[in-house]
């Protein structure tokens, strides 16, 4: 099941940044966590989706400002200078509650979930809200043209 | 009534919570070949039954999931509202499963449109939904020519 799990995450990261934030992305498998978090320098942003229902946890996506700031301005398809905060945190959460949906949606269409509202996060909080998500885990890091992005499910079953 | 086709001044409410998707929303209609539509904006099913009672909307264009009001409720609520029932709403979410569909069409949404989504899916559904209006407007304003 997991393995099913992660085949829907991946490739509804792929779709959803390429065709409504035209983000070019790879996937780096060798990626690390905790050297993603630590080369942002704590300038990173990041947003959970919690969900309930055949199958119950939370998305995550984690995304440097500097890079949100870009995606944000290509999404709207406006000069960095006319976003506001706003702008930007309505991004981020709109890229957690697809990635959320599609991954879902095409992991079991016949069943039914129930997605919370995506919330902006305190990422100096990041290992407590991991824990707090689940037992299982599952976990990409993504190169862009933009920077490096990253994206975790938590989960139980 | 608003005039549909040929100039397309049509009246779009477009329900969702986030900013920058109620933004992204309008641009794409725009660039879907509706550029001289009229848009409003509400954040939540309930602000959108305040839009609904003062101004006249052509077509409704809703998130799903919403904080206070969400699109299910908001659909139920035009149904049960004599003057609003008639007006189309086009559900834009991120599920996509076939029981969360079944379960818009069976409120009554006039179809759906699933995140991610390209302008020519927009394009599409908007020709389906605001043509029929059109033709229902066309044999409306036929019948009043025949009863004059």
């Amino acid at each position: 099941m997991k393995n099913r799990l992660k085949a829907a995450m991946k490739s509804s990261i792929s779709e959803i940044l390429e065709t409504m934030f035209f983000v070019s992305l790879e996937f780096d498998e060798s990626g690390n966590f905790d050297d993603f978090i630590q080369s942002a320098n704590g300038n990173l942003s990041a947003s959970r989706l919690r969900f309930g229902g055949d199958l119950s946890g939370s998305f995550f996506f984690y995304a440097p400002e500097s890079v949100l700031l870009t995606i944000t301005e290509n999404f709207l398809a406006q000069d960095r200078y006319s976003i506001t905060k706003n702008h930007v945190e309505g991004t981020l959460k709109e890229i957690t509650n697809m990635i959320a949906g599609s991954t879902l949606s095409s992991f079991d269409k016949q069943a039914l979930f129930n997605l919370n509202i995506p919330e902006v996060i305190d990422t100096n909080r990041k290992f407590e809200s991991f824990d707090e998500a689940g037992n299982e885990q599952i976990f990409f890091m993504i190169n862009s043209l933009e920077g490096r992005l990253a994206a975790k499910l938590t989960f139980s079953i | 009534m608003p005039k549909i086709g040929g100039s397309m001044a049509v009246i779009i409410l477009v329900v969702d919570d986030s900013l920058p998707m109620r933004s992204v929303i309008i641009k794409t209609i725009k660039v879907s070949g509706y550029g001289s539509a009229n848009f409003l904006q509400a954040s939540n099913g309930r602000e959108a039954m305040r839009t609904l009672g003062n101004e006249w909307v052509d077509l409704v264009i809703t998130d799903y999931n919403m904080p206070d009001m969400d699109g299910m409720e908001l659909i139920s609520e035009m149904k049960r509202d004599e003057t609003l029932r008639c007006i189309p709403v086009l559900v834009v979410t991120t599920e996509g499963s076939r029981t969360r569909v079944e379960e818009f069409i069976q409120k009554g949404a006039a179809g759906y449109i699933q995140k991610p989504f390209t302008p020519e899916v927009i394009r599409t559904k908007l020709n389906n939904i605001l043509g029929e209006i059109k033709d229902e407007e066309s044999v409306e304003s036929r019948n009043e020519e025949l009863d004059f």
